[in-house]
């Protein structure tokens, strides 16, 4: 569904870290992010959500070579220490909003909270959709 | 009578608007303050809005987003992978 909204142009679509399940949910939004470095932070976004937890070294590094990645380019990235600053800077700002949990969307700002059918997230996009055309 | 509550009226005057003043500025920990919790999380990113956090100021500090950077809609997913 998404995909046809982002490939027409209509939608742009924004990850937000909000790990506040613990350590696992730190280390994987990390993880994700240094599979960003290489382009593919959907692709590893997408089977970190197909595996579930836990999230430790070993399985992070597992799903990076599941979603494609270089992962001796990957290990390198997760273990810099780059990303971890970001991760907790995002989160911060996320609880400081007022983030409830996860998962939070929000589409030109109208909140849909928890894991919604394709047709209300459609539903919503062309709503936004259309406001904007309206001007 | 009249002389003894134009003084009174003018403090009351001068205390309302004295507040108002305040209100206004956004008080003692407002926006315009050191803190701007409110200016600042727009600079970082907004939380239902398309800005990320590119200004973030921290190298890795833009958020993964996937569509063009023009798109009419914008969809945040404030997420956690567990």
């Amino acid at each position: 569904m998404e995909k046809r909204y982002i490939e027409d142009g209509t939608l742009r679509l924004e990850w937000r870290d909000f790990p506040y399940f613990g350590e696992d949910s730190v280390r994987a939004a990390v993880a994700a992010r240094a599979a960003d470095e290489q382009g593919k932070f959907w692709e590893y976004h997408d089977v970190l959500y197909a595996n579930g937890g836990p999230f430790d070294d070993a399985s992070l590094l597992r799903h990076a070579e599941e979603a494609g990645l270089d992962v001796k380019r990957f290990e390198k990235e997760y273990e810099s220490g780059r990303y971890e600053a970001v991760v907790e800077e995002v989160f911060r700002q996320g609880q400081q909003a007022g983030i409830p949990g996860t998962p939070m969307f929000f589409i030109n700002g109208e909140p849909i909270a928890g894991t919604q059918s394709v047709e209300v997230y459609a539903e919503a996009i062309e709503k936004a959709r259309d406001e904007s055309e309206s001007g | 009578m009249g002389r003894f509550f134009h003084p009174l009226l003018s403090l009351g005057l001068l205390a309302l608007c004295t507040m108002l003043f305040v209100a206004a500025c956004g008080g003692t920990s407002g926006t315009g303050s050191g803190g701007g919790s409110g200016e600042g999380a727009q600079q970082e990113g907004s939380p239902d809005t398309g800005e990320s956090g590119e200004s973030a100021g921290q190298e890795g500090s833009r958020n993964p987003t996937l569509g063009a950077a023009d798109a009419p809609v914008v969809m945040i997913e404030w997420g956690d992978f567990q």
